[in-house]
């Protein structure tokens, strides 16, 4: 067994660190301090063909694997967490049609999500529906034409910048949700900036009002007879996955700023990495970003594999990589003392979006449930009866 | 398939009528990775049409989901 990347892996780390490094590191202050990702850097990251990557060429994608689209994923995260969600939500979009979308709707759908000519946003979450996700009163009736939504999304990425919605609705007043692409343009969609975020500030929410808002039936994703929420969980298991590679760069980053100005700041005479405590911490960020790595790999290994084990795999990959990154992101503020709350280095902008990864794509305590779960069935056989 | 949904499921003792989102503690996760177990072990790319409930809910029915897909 090799744990290492092979030729064709390195190439294309090699080619996505010079992207960011020339089209999305200069512009990571500005995004963050804007709270606004430009419609061009959007444009120039769909002509790199990096939006979809992993959809199959036919389709308009590059078919990189997973291990792959995890290295695109770091790279750009390294440079800039909003631009790397722009790829995680996008993407879920594209997935959603791709696996779950008829023929006639992969055609006409997947070469403009592959082209950036439509960016895609994916509307689940509710004022009331977060990590309660079956919840959700958005509702979808059935009507000789198509069908009419009516109910609120909230906290959507991107949904200020979005082209097109995977909205998530229920079938009738009570039935299963099932999934409709709506246009921005659509009567009856209203959509609400949300700023003053604490972290990814750059990712543009918004709010979404539908209020009658009538869609064709050539726009449903998914149907009433579908295992109900295998939409979402399509969805979702590509974003946690981005997530995952998201949080191992927010970590990296943050090793290396942190590295760099142990080497430059001296207190007591030396330099700060000359100091044990200081030392004990750069250890321990270098080592959780590392084995965060290591489970980004194995979920990315199993998923190329086809194996089912990829599902457990990946969560447990984001649900560690978002711990690590708050902690390392702690980490390097403290190593960087007030500079690290000022404002005045990354390692700032990179604790207040480490935050925010422990509460998307499947909060840390609703990880921590589904992991468990698999763990009893492992370890125990079954898992037990909840006793009241 | 009955040896792959007893043990993802912790659930020896499954009948092959038994509904597995009902009385076998199936989510819409462990749909997704019946999917993947599908495809992968049976070889065959599952369609829109395939991913009904009534498919996947007894193992009678994904047996008979597979025959189909297999059936030239």
């Amino acid at each position: 067994m090799r744990i290492e990347l092979n030729a064709r892996h390195k190439k294309l780390q090699a080619r996505f660190c010079e992207f960011a490094a020339e089209h999305v590191a200069p512009r990571a202050e500005e995004i963050d301090r804007q709270q606004e990702l430009p419609r061009e850097l959007a444009d120039t990251i769909a002509r790199a063909g990096y939006l979809g990557s992993h959809l199959p060429r036919e389709h308009g994608g590059r078919g990189l694997d997973m291990v792959g689209y995890g290295l695109l994923h770091e790279e750009i995260g390294k440079a800039c967490s909003n631009t790397c969600a722009l790829l995680t939500v996008h993407d879920m979009v594209a997935e959603v049609v791709f696996k779950l979308g008829g023929g006639a709707l992969r055609e006409i759908c997947l070469p403009k999500l592959t082209a950036g000519t439509c960016l895609g946003a994916f509307a689940l979450t509710e004022p009331e529906a977060g990590s309660d996700a079956g919840s959700i009163k958005t509702t979808a009736i059935e009507t000789a034409d198509g069908y009419v939504l009516n109910g609120r999304k909230k906290w959507i990425s991107f949904g200020q910048l979005a082209d097109l919605f995977l909205v998530v609705a229920r079938a009738g007043e009570d039935g299963p949700p099932i999934g409709f692409l709506v246009g921005r343009d659509t009567p009856g969609l209203t959509v609400t900036p949300i700023k003053g975020m604490l972290g990814l500030r750059g990712s543009m929410l918004a709010e979404l009002q539908f209020d009658n808002c009538e869609v064709s039936a050539d726009c449903r994703l998914g149907s009433v007879r579908m295992p109900a929420g295998l939409l979402i969980a399509t969805a979702l298991h590509l974003g946690r996955y981005g997530v995952a590679w998201a949080c191992v760069a927010i970590g990296e980053a943050c090793v290396r700023e942190s590295f760099r100005y142990a080497g430059e700041r001296f207190q007591f005479g030396k330099p700060l990495e000359q100091h044990q405590l200081v030392r004990r911490m750069l250890t321990d960020m270098l080592t959780d970003v590392r084995a965060a790595r290591l489970l980004c790999f194995q979920a990315g290994y199993l998923r190329d594999a086809d194996d089912t084990r990829a599902v457990q795999a990946t969560l447990v990959a984001k649900y560690f990589a978002s711990r690590m990154a708050n902690r390392v992101a702690s980490d390097a503020v403290q190593i960087h003392g007030a500079l690290g709350v000022s404002g005045q280095k990354p390692v700032e902008r990179h604790f207040r979006d480490a935050r925010i990864m422990e509460i998307i794509e499947g909060s840390t305590e609703i990880q921590q449930l589904t992991i468990a779960k698999y763990g009893l069935v492992e370890y125990r056989g079954s898992e037990p009866e909840e006793r009241p | 398939m009955r040896d792959f949904l007893g043990r993802s499921l912790g659930n020896s003792k499954l009948l092959d009528d038994d509904d597995i989102f009902k009385v076998g503690g199936a989510t819409s996760l462990f749909a997704m990775e019946l999917v993947l177990f599908i495809e992968k072990q049976f070889g065959i790319a599952l369609e829109d049409d395939d991913l009904e409930r009534a498919n996947f809910a007894t193992v009678d029915a994904l047996t008979a989901l597979v025959d189909r897909k297999l059936t030239p």
